[in-house]
């Protein structure tokens, strides 16, 4: 399984970068006021959304080139936890769709969403 | 070949530009947390949002007429994107489309300090043919290392027009280019990389339609040459801000699966 390229320096993200762990937790209220809870699905499911600034076009070609190979959200890939230094694995890119604005070098930016698969 | 112009300066575009690369797939997730995805294997979109500000009439002139001979979204015609890697699979040379004489090996090591390089056997030569216009104007460049004499990196239009480097026999890593630039109606660039006495180390050969080369892009499958692009727009505008000035904005798409 492929894993998500790093940044030139070896960083796997950039400040900025978000981490989310989701649960689902059903709550049903009476009308004594009581309320029962309970969870849809076990375990937390986790997401990262890398903001990527200031990339050169190389790092930036590497990133767009592994988002198709990887067709989007199609293939599944291995993650670096960019928090912890864990891999993760399987993940997806949450996003078919990839755009980025290509201007002088150095100035490439984009936004990727990925998520526990 | 029905082709996207080149600007005067050898620039396929204006900076900066947008482009989008588009997949399409279903995703359901149920309450307990599982997962039904169906990916569209054969459905891939790339578009380019182009903006060009104070055209030559003669490079207005060129695009004005792609325009009329592809009528409008009519008709496609080969597109260079702008920067881009033209090459396919740059980084494993035993791929196709490269045509290797002798043997190569891929997964060396690199000039980066990874392991993303090849490794052309001594007598040994690589090569990819580029479907492109001959008359523009290209940059070749590859980082490449020999203990050996007669080592290259060539760039033809596959006929009589040929620019080459010699590579140094210090062995070290060091980026060679090659500037191309020539009249001609082959339509077929070709770019080559010859090993000498000695085997020679290539990390990221390049070949971009500008005038020079710019920094190192991977690419694999698709490289920077899309065949069947077409407008994605049946209105032209000519905004003119003076004598011989004209601005204009050109959304391009390419869908190898729709067309």
């Amino acid at each position: 399984m492929e894993r998500f390229p790093k940044l030139k320096t070896g960083a796997a993200a950039q400040y900025g970068a978000q981490r989310r762990a989701r649960r689902a937790t059903q709550t049903a209220r009476f009308l004594d006021s009581s309320e029962q809870r309970y969870r849809d699905f076990s375990g937390e499911k986790r997401s990262w959304v890398l903001r990527l600034e200031q990339l050169t076009s190389t790092e930036l070609a590497d990133i767009r080139d592994f988002f198709i190979r990887m067709r989007g959200s199609q293939t599944e890939f291995e993650l670096e936890d960019p928090w912890s230094g864990s891999v993760v694995s399987p993940c997806r890119f949450d996003q078919d769709e990839m755009t980025d604005r290509v201007g002088s070098e150095g100035s490439e930016s984009v936004t990727l969403t990925i998520r526990e698969s | 070949m029905l082709a996207f112009p080149q600007l005067a300066s050898g620039a396929m575009a204006q900076m900066p530009f947008e482009r989008t690369v588009r997949f399409r797939s279903r995703r359901n997730e149920a309450r307990d947390g599982s997962v039904v995805e169906i990916g569209d294997p054969d459905y891939e979109e790339r578009t380019w949002q182009l903006i060009f500000h104070e055209l030559s009439d003669a490079e207005w002139q060129a695009l004005a007429d792609l325009f009329a001979a592809a009528g409008g979204r009519l008709k496609t015609f080969t597109f260079l994107e702008p920067g881009a890697n033209l090459l396919q699979w740059s980084e494993q040379l035993a791929q196709t489309p490269w045509t290797v004489a002798g043997s190569v090996l891929d997964g060396q090591a690199d000039s980066f300090g990874g392991a993303r390089g090849s490794r052309l056997n001594a007598g040994s030569s690589a090569a990819q043919m580029v479907a492109a216009p001959s008359s523009y104007r290209y940059a070749a460049s590859a980082w490449l290392r020999t203990n050996g004499g007669g080592a290259k990196l060539r760039v033809s239009d596959n006929g009589a027009q040929v620019r080459e480097v010699d590579v140094d026999t210090s062995g070290q890593w060091k980026r060679y280019t090659v500037a191309y630039a020539a009249t001609s109606a082959t339509d077929q660039m070709k770019l080559e990389l010859v090993a000498g006495g000695a085997a020679l180390d290539i990390h990221g050969p390049q070949f971009e339609a500008q005038a020079s080369a710019s920094a190192y892009k991977v690419s694999s499958a698709q490289g920077g040459v899309f065949a069947n692009a077409r407008f994605d727009q049946d209105a032209l505008v000519d905004e003119a801000t003076g004598p011989g000035r004209h601005d204009t904005r050109v959304k391009l798409i390419w869908t190898p699966s729709q067309t």
